[in-house]
């Protein structure tokens, strides 16, 4: 039929477009990968090849090796603080997400409004008052610092309000009707349908808490390296002047490969969950 | 009607399976907290001193390899003084490094003891961040006196006639020379800056015949540029700022000064146009550069490299004419402070930092194996230093001059950072303009930095 | 319906109920967001109407509009000349940048959208940069841009082509920060558009298809009126994500050549801690920014709306 030899048309074209540009898109990537295992001599002498004259592990291991780096405590460590923050931050998130969106009550939607816009001013500002703010509590240089205070994120929340504002009202009517209170129909409705747009919040949050920078630099100032995350571990292997690209590349490429898998194993679901948020 | 408490919508079954999500739930929160309760209390105990031992914090922004080498001598001291000092080391890269110390010292979060670089002594010392030594030295009865440090950076570290500083080391750039290309070639290490240029020209003509990458002399124009310029304006006989601390360098002499560094890439035609960060120190460690100019720092990597090279200091490299300055070296210094007290600073403690910074100080040729020249006159007149190879090459220790002294340097000086790496960058710079542009910026600098 | 009293006194008891509820919902996070969010906010803000002193709390004094009044008017002062630039380059990153950054994802996901083969593997690739943090970014970006050695430039020479000094003269190193921002940052776009387009009735298609209609105009009128939602939400949080670049510029370009990328937070972050903090001033930019920021937002949301309504 026409049509189909048309779609199949669009099909080849779309593919062999895709491809050309994934490689492209990859190569970066590719290069980054490579450099990892060129011997530091490769690095000098042919910076730009895509495939290591020898390969070596002498980065990857340098990494693991020294033991004034603890790379691998310092992927434990954000594993878990990432891990902490993302469960309670889904918690509490899905809870003000759902109050804005299924629950009734004054100002509901001025109230979500405000607090979207106040995200706009830059938030360097806030850096000053937080610190006063955990020294104050005693939480300067714990981890406590880098999980509690990042809860209100608004990124999340947004995100599931939209969802859970797709879901049919006549459900939670009913459920009402069932004689459920709210926290049952959160539980028993809300929460079941949601499950990829609690898979995009989670990996969002997962993302951001797993890459902050300057905040746990800043937290860790007067402790142990034991106790770091992996991005602030790693800034501190590479020396200012004295860079050393295969390590750091190699570092670069650790830092990223959990987040990686998160992402490749979650894709299908995290895309469907996205999908039910654009509408509005 | 249906009642609350009902709910014949849901079966037994599916409402144990909800109570189980829900167990889980809070299985999850109580275990998030719990791991939090354990974890969250996980940072270093503030430093006390129970029962005889002291712990000390010590900063530095000493990462990457030459870090190494400074965890080591800390580790060395722990165990000398395993009873009575404990030194705990935070390093962080040099660019967070001073917002830390901005942020937490006047918030009482800071160390008992770091590392500054020499050029932001005064500036400190300025606005009080960092406590004058004096009395620390005094009290703890440990001997560090000026005469068993290199005079001109010791006196250096004086602002309104306080010491604020001690020096762990002095670290410089040098002309890093591919030994094996100038025996090829029959040609004598050059002595100044025709000879320099001469050099380069023959071996760069010679092998670009075989390889179009060859360059004699190149030079990349971000870094560590700033440096060069520093010893081309010195050995031009010019000045970085004047008795009044404003900027001195928009005059014949720093004209000069820019001139000598970018007539080697414009002129001289010794360098490819922008060179990007690191590229030039490759092409040395690849053969494919006569000479390099970089840093002490950087010695350790050379010798990495395998290239077999040598090390000559850039006296006399920049000057254009005859000058009485045409020796001198620029140097920068890592200085022992000790920042606004974050605990209670007793006697003890007093005497324990002061024992570090000099136990430290004399043990500095072991630090010299990273690249830089101890401070300590009694480290540079140990055995272990004296055999190093390397370090003499970086010239006559009375060559070194250390930068202009002003709380306000910074501003004053570092604007022409940026228009030295414009002028290498094009080869139609109008200095006047660019020089002019960096003295501007700095009085604006200055102006809001002084009110 | 008439409700009898007993009925009614229910119904008020259980919106009291649903009220309450919902305050329970939300006060987990409306604790965390005002302790956390809220009071350092206005705290920031008090700042910026003082001359703040890091170093010497007590010499900081109010000033009130002041710091406000330097930076917007006082044009012979440094602030001033920092906030203008600053603001001056951060327009133009936005200017050029948000609509590649739409169009890019929208064409992207428009062909993984006609679900060739191996879509989700393409899908995957497209969206990995995303996942990075800037660091690994630009240390991989910064070796493929160099001048004498760079890997696109080897390619150029080898096509017997000249080398381009991307990041260090212009117009090239806007492309490069816009470029390298485009890798990293259109994969979230590129999805929430490929879901809007799949949620679009493939009926539609076929019955546009039967019309005659060619691709650019089934596109035209079907594709993009029912991606309308989507398009605001990706245009304003592009925008909005676009005014506070700081990591690329900073880093692939040190805000060179000249300062020519040195965009408003690179002036910002020195400011509020580095070695000649004004803590005032760093807050009154970041307000002004702020503020800017929502009227380009309000006018942008009217703009798309009048569309999307016409």
């Amino acid at each position: 039929m026409a049509i189909r030899s048309v779609q199949n048309k669009r099909k080849t074209i779309s593919f062999i477009a895709l491809l050309l540009i994934s490689i492209l898109w990859l190569m970066p990537l590719v290069w980054g990968l490579a450099t990892s295992f060129k011997t530091p001599q490769d690095i000098s002498s042919n910076p730009t090849s895509l495939f290591p004259e020898l390969w070596t592990l002498e980065h990857y291991q340098g990494l693991f090796s020294r033991p004034d780096t603890p790379v691998m405590r310092w992927m434990l460590n954000s594993f878990i603080i990432a891990g902490s923050y993302t469960v309670l931050y889904l918690i509490i998130v899905s809870f003000a997400a759902y109050a804005f969106s299924i629950l009734k009550f004054k100002y509901r939607d001025q109230l979500f409004w405000i607090i979207l816009s106040t995200t706009m001013i830059p938030t360097v500002i806030n850096l000053v008052p937080l610190i006063t703010m955990t020294i104050d509590l005693g939480w300067f240089g714990s981890w406590l610092s880098l999980i509690i205070p990042g809860l209100g994120g608004v990124f999340g929340m947004f995100l599931l309000r939209q969802f859970f504002l797709g879901i049919p009202y006549e459900l939670v009517e009913s459920a009402k009707i069932d004689g459920l209170n709210n926290f049952g129909i959160f539980v028993k409705i809300v929460m079941p349908l949601s499950k990829s747009a609690f898979l995009v919040a989670a990996l969002f949050a997962f993302m951001g808490n797993w890459n902050d920078y300057l905040w746990p630099l800043i937290q860790f100032s007067g402790v142990d390296a034991s106790m770091w995350t992996l991005p602030v571990g790693l800034s501190k292997i590479a020396g200012t002047y004295n860079y050393d690209y295969g390590l750091t590349m190699a570092a670069a490429i650790l830092a990223i490969v959990p987040v990686v898998i998160v992402y490749a194993l979650l894709q299908d679901k995290i895309i469907e969950g996205v999908a039910r948020t654009g509408i509005k | 009607m249906r009642w609350k408490g009902d709910c014949p919508s849901l079966s037994r079954d599916e409402r144990r399976k909800n109570m189980k999500k829900l167990s889980v739930l809070l299985l999850i929160v109580a275990m998030s907290i719990a791991l939090l309760g354990c974890r969250g209390g996980g940072s270093t105990p503030e430093p006390t001193e129970e029962g005889g031992k002291i712990s000390l914090k010590f900063w530095n922004s000493l990462t990457g390899a030459d870090g190494s080498v400074m965890r080591q001598l800390i580790a060395q001291f722990n165990q000398e003084h395993l009873n009575d000092i404990e030194v705990i080391e935070t390093f962080t890269n040099e660019v967070d490094y001073y917002t830390n110390i901005n942020l937490l010292v006047p918030m009482k979060k800071g160390p008992d003891v770091m590392i500054m670089h020499s050029y932001l002594v005064q500036s400190y010392a300025n606005t009080g961040l960092i406590e004058p030594l004096e009395s620390y030295i005094e009290t703890s009865g440990v001997d560090i006196k000026s005469s068993d440090y290199m005079e001109d950076i010791f006196n250096s570290l004086y602002f309104e006639d306080e010491l604020y500083g001690v020096p762990l080391d002095v670290h410089t750039v040098g002309i890093y020379y591919n030994k094996d290309l100038l025996e090829a070639y029959d040609l004598e290490v050059p002595t100044n800056r025709s000879e320099l240029i001469e050099a380069a020209k023959i071996v760069q003509t010679g092998e670009k015949v075989t390889n179009a990458q060859f360059w004699g002399l190149p030079l990349a124009s971000v870094w560590p540029s700033e440096w060069i310029f520093t010893a081309s304006l010195y050995q031009n006989n010019g000045l970085e700022i004047d008795e009044n601390g404003d900027p001195a360098y928009h005059t014949p002499e720093g004209v000069n000064a820019l001139k000598a560094l970018t007539d080697l890439i414009h002129t001289e035609n010794l360098s490819p146009l922008n060179l990007g960060v690191d590229q030039d120190l490759f092409m040395f460690q690849t053969g494919k550069a006569l000479f390099h100019i970089q840093g002490s720092w950087m010695l350790n990597s050379m010798i990495e490299s395998g290239i077999n090279f040598g090390v000559l200091p850039v006296s006399r490299m920049f000057n254009l004419s005859e000058t009485a300055t045409k020796d001198q070296i620029p140097v920068r210094s890592h200085t022992f402070v000790i920042p606004k007290p974050s605990v209670e600073m007793t006697d003890r403690r007093q005497e324990a930092i002061m024992t570090f910074v000099k136990y430290l100080g004399d043990h500095s040729y072991i630090w010299a194996t990273a690249g830089q020249i101890p401070a300590s006159n009694i480290a540079r007149a140990t055995a272990e230093y004296q055999a190093l190879p390397y370090h003499a090459g970086f010239g006559d220790i009375n060559n070194f001059r250390i930068s202009a002294q002003s709380p306000y340097f910074h501003q004053a000086y570092s604007p022409v950072y940026s228009r030295v790496t414009a002028a290498m960058a094009n080869k139609n710079y109008n200095a006047d303009l660019l020089l002019g542009a960096a003295v501007e910026e700095a009085l604006l600098l200055l102006q809001e930095a002084r009110s | 319906m008439q409700l009898s009293l007993e009925a009614k006194r229910r119904r008020t008891k259980r919106i009291i109920k649903d009220q309450m509820s919902a305050y329970a919902f939300l006060s987990p996070y409306l604790i965390i967001f005002s302790v956390f969010f809220i009071f350092p906010f206005f705290y920031g803000l008090v700042i910026s109407f003082f001359d703040w002193n890091l170093f010497y709390p007590d010499e900081t004094k109010f000033i009130g509009f002041d710091n406000y009044q330097r930076i917007w008017f006082e044009s012979g002062g440094i602030y001033y000349r920092y906030f203008w630039s600053g603001l001056k380059n951060t327009l133009i990153f936005v200017v050029f940048s948000v609509p590649f950054l739409v169009l890019i994802p929208l064409i992207l996901a428009a062909l993984i959208d006609n679900e060739p083969k191996g879509y989700k593997i393409f899908r995957t690739i497209l969206f990995m940069p995303t996942v990075l943090s800037i660091s690994s970014v630009i240390l991989i970006w910064k070796w493929q841009f160099y001048t004498n050695g760079g890997f696109i430039n080897s390619v150029l020479l080898k096509l017997g082509l000249n080398e381009i000094p991307f990041l260090v003269s212009q117009p090239w190193a806007w492309i490069s920060i816009i470029a390298v921002t485009i890798w990293w940052t259109m994969g979230t776009n590129m999805v929430i558009l490929g879901a809007g387009l799949k949620n679009i009735d493939k009926t539609l298609y076929e019955a546009a298809a039967i019309d005659g209609a060619s691709y650019i105009q089934t596109f035209k009128y079907i594709t993009m009126p029912s991606l309308a939602p989507q398009m605001l939400i990706v245009m304003i949080t592009t925008v909005l994500a676009s005014f506070g670049v700081y990591g690329q510029p900073d880093l692939l370009t040190n805000g060179g050549p000249d300062f020519s990328t040195t965009v408003l937070m690179m002036r910002i972050r020195p400011l509020a801690f580095g070695t000649n903090a004004n803590p005032g001033i760093a807050t009154a930019m970041a307000v002004s920014m702020g503020m800017i920021m929502i009227v380009v937002s309000i006018i942008q949301a009217r703009i798309i709306k009048r569309r999307g309504d016409a």
